[in-house]
């Protein structure tokens, strides 16, 4: 990744058009990496590190990190780039895209004499309008309705995997967010736990309606596979440790220090007592009993408990308590006080599966999961990362669908509905050299379906006076991968988050503004150091 | 049943340190293994710092229960995977089309220019390789003599002396060079999209941004989480940080979860590393900054300031550790550049592995005695904290560690008659009382030998804590009379007389091992030339020579060496404390330090209270009891 990393100017010595002009390559820099990603016809990119590891992604917002970028005007879009993906989860490759047209289109009027000012003018009053226009744009979603969720989803994954995992991966995810979603509450997505395995040549994704822990019992004398399980979710220290009672305390002599031991051991030893009698009171009907601690518990107490038949696995993460509560019902307990049959949770079947040093714990069969595990499974470290980054967008693609309950058509087809309504709405309400920004805009908008376009094999221009024409008759059309004709998205169901566009109309003319009029920002700041 | 310890290593220079740290582990295993467990190696309980474990095709592996951080490329040739538990179906460099299961369209490669391994990572390869083909056949290995000769080009010693392929550099540029023992992959976290030599990471607050979502923090702690589970008698951790870097508040952070979730019956020992600027630029692979620059002053007093307020009130013992400045009369015997990291970070690795023996001892009766003086991380807390309520302790070491005087009984009469002498062997910590003035600082041979070479290695405190020690952790290892090795017992005397005769009184634990430190192969070439194979200085002229510095350094053959820790607490960091405390506070009142604050998060209603808790920490140590 060379060719980004290399200026990094002081600024200072900098004469006045020399840091637009940096700032324009740099900007032009990131996009020439980033674009043959886009869409579902893109380039995936294989980045072999120094000592020969690999990573593998189509995803703008991961190839960015993996960029060594210096110079501050690539930082400032990377930047903004990651913000995109914190706040929707997708669309970091338009975002650069986008910016990077909009640094090329001023570039062609401030060569002819245009001050940068004007056109960031311009590019104020077209993203207002571009805003306005949008919330006509955009199409109400039932977020009851599953084939627009599995519409979004796949249009989401097309474009990271190829189609037939695509296709896999689309219900799971529809589905993983289907089983957390609760009526009348926010959706959690990280109550949706992705967990994967290295199988040899096996790649293939699951939804496990239950838990699946990276974990499993510590005893060889506990039972591995449990079913019609009571599920005892707590937090209780089940080992013997220096507690803070003894801070500061010296033992004064060996004797006392052995019958603090011995004391701290009896504690111990009565806790987990008093699982094991309220494991004998509910297990009387012969079910059978699991404990998942998130404190330790010590080989004494494991010892106690698989004498008494009891499956149990120590230090869960405390998300997985969480997920656990959601998935087999119950709550988590804090103290031995406060066990009672009606805090316990159940499962069908609980199971323990090992794959060499690894240890996998499976909590299955549940009645009403509010919270399920995606597991995913491949050949090695960068196809499950690959995979990975995948499923968590189309999650997220799921999640914002139902949250905006709207959805935007994609292929290319709000950016060419945009560009034309700039040109033939919005330029008719400013006066003078203003217009000149607002075409600047539009025609950087067309720069992203003549990049799918490209990917897909077609030529660019074509494609484009084709899309403008059709648009020009009014109509929904966006580009078809296929056949390189104009067609109405919603045919192939290619639909995009409404967050998402909306948070690149709103960024991406302002990272660009900031660094068309970077000479004044130096300027001024230049002053104020000196007063 | 071992007490389990979880070591973390957060910062490049951290991992330069802890690189040398598992070398002395890795050296151990080998000494147990050779000794069948009989010899005094097998007085260490190795399961204490290392996990048993096998990789997907069923091969046993034994690697440090570690985590470690540093930025991305940090790890220069070396794959990140680690080489026990590499994919085999990999196909490295060679990429072809196969490898993309997941994408039916076009596919680019992009390759960063390769990083050549060092020749001593190379040879380690071969060597394994090697051994494993020929399993079982006697005799020395073909390849040893070649690594070795690997392992002195690490240190520009003998460079170039053998042909072996131009692609090769000499010198150490990432620590991944000279680490010998195998790291599970689950041990390393490389910060994503900070770069090692690229991207700014010399202020307390850089490191912020790879602490903000829950995957990133999750990525972290479920490191620790994984080895954590294993566990069954956790005793506690020990982290090596490069706190006066963005690696600071990333400690701090990562602390306070591992205190919520392990509890504060947990120790955390805090080694917090300050090599000076050079050797750490070296280390992170950047330039050095002008020691004069005003900001860069400016970033240290605030990273100073905050770590002091921030970091060390998350654990139990505080260790500011640096490895000191050559001078005369420091470490004579040692000959090593400030400014090199792969020499300050060997001196900061040879006090830890020593000062760190008592908790990673065996239980007594379960080994030969070829050790005594074991205590917990928890006791070694309490013994050097609980009495002022601050965890800060200072280091001093002693390698090699003179030999003892020639007649113990002669040192022991030297002593006052009325010194009571440490009771048994090691146990509980004993008062030494004698006179209140300590030996005189004359030099020369009429010093204790517990002071005689001792340089401390806390900035700002004297060897052995000063007058305000108050409480130390002593540790003698390997310990030389008249040429050979000492008895354990005739040197537990000797010390005895030894502290006896320095007049100090104050609370102590000594620990004494048969077991020297061993020198791994890559240890750096720092010995005077001229000592023996187990760091004896030679008789007469030629010794008192080489004590008053003479000769050059590039003494390859030691194998082993004495070396004599102390770890203490001492009144001497009440003004310490008070003049970081000061340096803070003048930086923080400026504009820029205070805009430098802001930007790691750390905004001004907070610096007050930062500033009462340095100023009550510099006052613990007022007020006797
Ligand atoms: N089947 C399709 N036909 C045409 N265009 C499509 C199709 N699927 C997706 N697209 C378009 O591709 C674009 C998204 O591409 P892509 O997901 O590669 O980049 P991104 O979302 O901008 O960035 P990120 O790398 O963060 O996902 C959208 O404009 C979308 O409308
Ligand atoms: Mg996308």
């Amino acid at each position: 990744m060379a060719s980004v990393r290399t200026l990094n100017a002081k600024a200072e010595v900098l004469s006045k058009g020399a840091a637009l002009f940096m700032s324009i390559n740099a900007a032009k820099g990131l996009y020439d990496v980033m674009k043959t990603n886009l869409g579902p016809k893109g380039t995936i990119k294989m980045l072999v590190g120094g000592a020969g590891d690999i990573k593998l992604t189509k995803d703008g917002n991961v190839l960015l990190r993996e960029m060594q970028i210096t110079n501050p005007t690539a930082v400032m879009i990377a930047r903004t780039a990651v913000a995109q993906d914190e706040v929707t989860g997708d669309g970091t490759t338009s975002m650069v895209i986008l910016i990077g047209e909009l640094m090329k289109q001023a570039e062609r009027y401030i060569a002819d004499g245009l001050h940068p000012r004007i056109i960031a003018e311009g590019y104020e009053i077209a993203k207002r309008d571009l805003l306005k226009f949008l919330e006509e744009f955009k199409e109400a979603a039932d977020p009851a309705d599953r084939e627009t969720l599995r519409c979004v989803a796949r249009t989401a994954l097309r474009t990271k995997l190829y189609e037939k995992l695509a296709d896999q991966l689309t219900d799971i995810v529809v589905d993983a967010v289907l089983t957390i979603k609760k009526p009348d509450q926010p959706l959690d997505l990280y109550m949706v736990e992705i967990m994967h395995m290295r199988h040899k040549l096996d790649t293939d994704t699951r939804l496990i309606r239950g838990l699946v822990l990276d974990h499993g019992s510590r005893h060889p004398d506990m039972p591995k596979r449990l079913e019609n399980c009571h599920v005892l979710n707590c937090n209780i220290s089940l080992e013997y440790e220096k507690s803070e009672v003894n801070a500061g305390f010296f033992y004064s002599s060996a004797e006392q220090r052995e019958k603090l031991v011995v004391a701290e051991r009896a504690v111990v030893d009565d806790k987990v007592q008093r699982i094991i009698d309220l494991k004998k009171k509910v297990c009387a009907d012969g079910s059978s009993f699991v404990v998942i601690n998130q404190k330790g518990i010590d080989p004494g107490s494991l010892d106690l408990l698989a004498k008494e038949g009891i499956m149990a696995l120590r230090r869960a993460k405390r998300r997985n308590a969480e997920r656990l509560q959601l998935a087999c019902g119950g709550f988590t307990v804090n103290s031995v006080e406060e066990l009672t049959p009606e805090c316990l949770g159940h499962a069908g079947l609980v199971y323990e599966h090992v794959l060499g040093e690894d240890k996998f714990t499976f909590v299955e069969d549940v009645q009403h999961p509010h919270s399920c595990t995606v597991l995913i499974k491949g050949p090695n470290d960068y196809t499950i990362a690959q995979i990975k980054d995948a499923v968590r967008d189309g999650l997220r693609a799921v999640k914002n669908t139902i949250e905006d309950a709207a959805v935007v058509p994609g292929a290319g087809a709000f950016e060419v509905a945009a560009a034309h309504h700039l040109r033939t709405t919005t330029v008719k309400s400013v006066e003078g050299r203003a217009k000149l920004g607002i075409e600047a805009f539009a025609e950087a908008l067309l720069g992203l379906p003549k990049i799918l376009a490209k990917n897909s094999g077609y030529d660019p221009q074509d494609c484009i006076i084709a899309l403008l024409e059709e648009a020009e008759r009014g109509g929904c059309v966006g580009l078809d991968v296929a056949s390189g004709e104009p067609a109405d998205p919603h045919l192939n169901g290619v639909l995009d988050n409404y967050i998402v566009k909306r948070q690149i109309l709103q960024s991406a003319p302002i990272v660009a503004s900031q660094l068309l009029l970077v000479d004044e920002v130096l300027r001024a700041g230049m002053n104020m150091r000196r007063q | 049943m071992p007490h389990e310890i979880i070591t973390l290593q957060l910062g490049s220079f951290a991992n330069y340190v802890g690189a040398h740290y598992w070398n002395f582990q890795d050296d151990l295993l080998g000494l147990q293994e050779q000794a069948g467990w009989r010899g005094p190696a097998a007085a260490v309980d190795s399961d204490t710092l290392f996990r048993a474990g096998e990789t997907l095709g069923g091969q046993p592996t034994y690697t440090p229960r570690l985590v470690l951080c540093d930025l991305s490329g940090a790890l220069g040739g070396a794959s990140a995977g680690g080489a026990f538990y590499r994919d085999r179906h990999q196909p490295g460099a060679g990429a072809g089309a196969s490898v993309v299961s997941t994408w039916a369209g076009a596919r680019e490669v992009h390759r960063a220019a390769p990083v050549p391994r060092s020749r001593f990572a190379e040879e380690l390869e071969n060597e394994a390789e090697e051994v494993a083909e020929e399993e079982g056949e006697g005799g020395e290995a073909p390849g040893s003599s070649r690594l070795a000769a690997a392992a002195a080009q690490l240190d520009g010693v003998g460079a170039g002396s053998d042909g072996g392929g131009g692609s090769f550099s000499a010198g150490v540029r990432y620590w991944t060079d000279y680490l010998k023992a195998h790291v599970h992959p689950r041990s390393v976290h490389q910060l994503a999209g900070a770069w090692h030599g690229l991207t700014p990471f010399s202020g307390w607050g850089d490191g912020g941004e790879h602490w903000r979502s829950e995957e990133q923090r999750e990525e972290v702690m479920e490191r620790v989480r994984f080895f954590a589970e294993e566990c069954d008698q956790l005793q506690g951790f020990q982290v090596l940080a490069d706190d006066l870097s963005g690696f600071g508040q990333l400690a701090a952070h990562m602390l306070q979860q591992v205190r919520d979730e392990y509890g504060s019956g947990r120790p955390v020992v805090l080694f917090a590393l300050r090599p000076g600027a050079a050797a750490a630029a070296a280390a992170a692979g950047v330039a050095p900054a002008a020691a004069d620059d005003p900001a860069e002053q400016r970033r240290r007093r605030l990273n100073e300031g905050l770590s002091l307020s921030l970091l060390a009130p998350l654990c139990s013992m505080f260790v500011p550790l640096a490895p000191p400045a050559p001078a005369p009369g420091v470490l004579p015997l040692l000959r090593w550049q400030p400014g090199n990291a792969f020499h300050a970070s060997a001196l900061c690795a040879a006090a830890l592995d020593t000062a760190t023996l008592p908790y990673r001892l065996l239980a007594s009766g379960l080994s030969p005695v070829a050790a005594t003086g074991r205590s917990s991380m928890w006791d070694l807390c309490q013994l050097l904290t609980a009495q002022h309520r601050s965890p800060l302790a200072c280091l001093s070491l002693s390698l090699p560690c003179p030999a003892l005087p020639a007649d113990t009984q002669q040192a022991a009469q030297q002593a006052d008659a009325r010194t009571q002498h440490a009771g048994g062997s090691g146990g509980a910590p004993a008062l030494a009382a004698a006179g209140a003035a300590r030996a005189s600082s004359s030099g020369g041979s009429s010093q204790p030998f517990t002071t005689q070479w001792l340089a401390s290695f806390t900035c700002g405190i004297p060897a052995a804590g000063g007058d305000g020690c108050f409480a130390e952790s002593i540790v003698l290892r390997g310990a030389r009379a008249a040429g050979g090795a000492a008895e354990l017992g005739a040197a537990a005397e000797a010390l005895d007389a030894s502290l006896a005769a320095e007049h100090h009184r104050c609370v102590r634990q000594r620990t004494l091992a048969a077991q020297p430190l061993p020198v791994p192969l890559p240890f750096p070439h720092i010995w005077a030339r001229g000592l023996s194979e187990s760091g004896d200085i030679p008789a007469g002229a030629a010794g008192a020579a080489l004590l008053a510095g003479g000769g050059s350094r590039g003494g390859q053959d030691i194998a082993s060496c004495a070396a004599l820790t102390r770890l203490g607490g001492t009144t001497a960091f009440g003004p310490a404390v008070a003049a970081v405390q000061r340096r803070f506070s003048s930086a923080a009142a400026t504009a820029q330090g205070q805009a430098a604050l802001e930007g790691w998060g750390h905004w001004r209603e907070e610096l007050g209270g930062l500033q009462e808790w340095l100023a009550s920490l510099a006052h613990a140590y007022d007020e006797e009891d």
